[in-house]
């Protein structure tokens, strides 16, 4: 080789090394800014999972199958000491979407005949009490026995009611998914 | 790298360079033609006949400058830069512009001879000649090897003044234990007896003349008593010197390749500042692009550490889960999940209204003290329908009024006759009740 050639072609040697060098620099600089702001932004999230994680769940992150629901109505009965021949029936439906949102609901609709508002309550309270988003959001009562006295004073055991109600489950469920 | 036989030899010559190969020799472009037209016609006659690629230069008298000094105007010191500074005074080029040769007594006080030679055309030679891929074994005055073959063979004293004659020149040599103390180019024999004889009254010296060369003048009829006559062919001595000095590594009295491969190399001689500058940029860029590579390396290790951060974090929210690669897409999965399942915050939740609480406030507002039935309760999504049967109209108000205390918006109640009792319907909204746990 040219020896008149050596040091131009040294210096175009270093100049393409030192851009290299510089894109490299470069690109570690944008990736080290990225991971500090991803760093930021996982201890904000961390955080606040941490600190959700304590309150009761409000939604479901799962559907409960009807059998589910009706063991869980079993269940609440046997709490509540209302004997099976007072419900009538047992209605679940298919979860639906609530609008556009991200969630979905399922109605079961249940009717009891001849229960003491205790016992609804106790029912109610039990059913509801598992934290994994249940409701009982409506509750209709009709055809007491008896009087105003026999509302105001719920342990009298002669009170009876026929009882329509709707437990209503909400399941997060993301349309993105 | 190994000799060819017989080396050969690029030697400039009174009116034209010749090239003599171990074969044959070859008369070349004239003196004055420029270096590159020298070299190219030299390696066209070599490079086809494989001769090794390597020669030797011999200059003529006319291309060389002698000077001679004392020691003791440098302080006695050999460092070339200093012998170079003091040769520059007597010389008609300064000391960038020559590439010297020195010859020095042995003694601190004795004297040093110089050769000088011009820098460029030699660079620009030894340059051109290297590009060729030609090697070159030395650069070497002709008549000093002359010179010193003839008190090599013991021919002439060590001291002596020794008159080269030469078809169209003379040069004279004074020459004190082997170190030339003068050396001037003549016009012929008489003119350098002459200069001979000057030189050696300058210098104060009684020595022998020896003329040396086959001119017609060293005919026996012209020959004087004073003067020692030497019948050599000077051009063939030159040759065998050169090339006895190259094929058995001898030291020549004077080798300007030497000098001159001390200068900075083949570009400075053709565009010195360019090389410097080519040199200075690239060593400068290297430095650059070093700490350039450094700096990349740290902020990887950074990056790098802040990855671990982000992996200790996840750990730390779910001990029990293998930490996944993209730990924040994860994060924000399970933060996306748990405020969508555990708070209303976001305001997109439709929380239904709990019935329950609504009927036990609904029974705890009703007046113990007014006598009533209900006949339906109905409480649906927090909205309430309240039937009932009252003794009079105005007790429907005063239950409605009684359940507005309680935080139920009744709006009036509806009442009809029904037989000897009063129907009343009441229509109320309870506000929502949120089951929120209490904050952390």
């Amino acid at each position: 080789m040219n020896s008149t050639y050596v040091w131009p072609a040294l210096l175009l040697v270093a100049a393409i090394t030192a851009i290299f060098c510089f894109q490299d620099l470069s690109a570690a600089n944008r990736d080290y800014a990225a991971s500090q702001a991803e760093l930021e932004e996982c201890e904000f999230l961390t955080e606040q999972i941490l600190r959700l994680s304590n309150r009761p769940r409000l939604a479901s992150l799962n559907v409960d199958s009807p059998q589910q629901v009706i063991g869980r109505v079993s269940e609440a009965m046997r709490f509540a000491v209302i004997p099976s021949s007072s419900l009538v029936s047992v209605a679940p439906s298919a979860p639906t979407r609530i609008g556009a949102t991200q969630y979905q609901q399922r109605l079961t609709q249940l009717a009891f005949q001849n229960v003491s508002l205790a016992k609804l309550a106790s029912f109610v309270t039990e059913v509801t009490k598992s934290n994994d988003g249940s409701y009982v959001r409506d509750i209709i009562l009709s055809g007491p026995s008896r009087g105003s006295a026999a509302v105001a004073d719920a342990s009298n055991p002669t009170e009876r009611w026929e009882v329509r109600l709707i437990l209503t489950q909400l399941i997060y469920s993301p349309t993105s998914q | 790298m190994a000799r060819p036989k017989q080396a050969t030899l690029l030697i400039e010559r009174h009116e034209h360079w010749h090239l003599i190969t171990s074969e044959t020799e070859l008369t070349l472009c004239a003196v004055d033609c420029p270096a590159s037209q020298v070299v190219t016609e030299a390696a066209a006659q070599l490079k086809p006949k494989k001769e090794g690629c390597a020669l030797a230069i011999l200059l003529n008298a006319t291309s060389v400058l002698h000077s001679s000094f004392p020691r003791s105007d440098t302080g006695g010191t050999k460092a070339r830069a200093a012998l170079e500074f003091r040769l520059e005074a007597d010389l008609p080029l300064s000391a960038e512009e020559f590439v010297a040769a020195f010859q020095l007594d042995s003694k601190a006080d004795g004297q040093v001879a110089a050769i000088a030679t011009e820098k460029k055309k030699t660079l620009e030679l030894i340059s051109l000649l290297r590009d060729q891929g030609i090697e070159l074994l030395g650069i070497f005055p002709r008549s000093l090897l002359v010179t010193q073959a003839l008190l090599d063979q013991k021919k002439i004293p060590a001291s002596t003044a020794l008159l080269l004659e030469r078809p169209n020149s003379s040069e004279t040599f004074v020459i004190c234990k082997q170190l030339v103390r003068s050396w001037r180019l003549e016009n012929g024999i008489p003119e350098a007896e002459r200069g001979a004889a000057v030189v050696l009254k300058q210098l104060d010296l009684q020595l022998p003349l020896v003329v040396a060369g086959r001119p017609p003048e060293l005919e026996a009829t012209n020959r004087k008593p004073s003067m020692q006559y030497l019948d050599v062919d000077l051009e063939q001595l030159e040759i065998d010197s050169a090339r006895s000095l190259i094929e058995n590594n001898k030291v020549a009295w004077f080798d300007l390749l030497d000098a001159a491969s001390i200068e900075p190399g083949p570009l400075s001689s053709n565009s010195n500042w360019l090389a410097q500058l080519s040199g200075t940029a690239a060593c400068c860029l290297l430095v650059i692009a070093a700490a350039l590579f450094w700096r990349a390396q740290e902020t990887e290790r950074l990056t790098n550490e802040l990855r671990r951060s982000q992996q200790e974090i996840f750990t730390q929210a779910y001990p029990d889960k293998r930490v996944p690669t993209a730990v924040l897409a994860r994060l924000r999965s399970e933060h996306a999940k748990v405020t969508a399942s555990r708070s209303a915050s976001n305001g997109e939740l439709p929380l239904p209204a709990p019935a329950l609480p609504i009927i036990q406030n609904l029974l705890e507002a009703l007046p113990s003290d007014l006598p009533f039935s209900v006949q339906e309760l109905r409480v649906e999504n927090g909205r309430v329908y309240l039937d009932i049967e009252v003794e009079e109209h105005s007790e429907a108000g005063a239950i409605t009024a009684a359940l507005q205390s309680k935080g139920i918006a009744f709006s009036p109640p509806t009442t009809e006759l029904a037989g000897e009792r009063v129907r009343a319907l009441l229509r109320g909204e309870a506000s929502l009740q949120l089951p929120e746990a209490s904050a952390p």
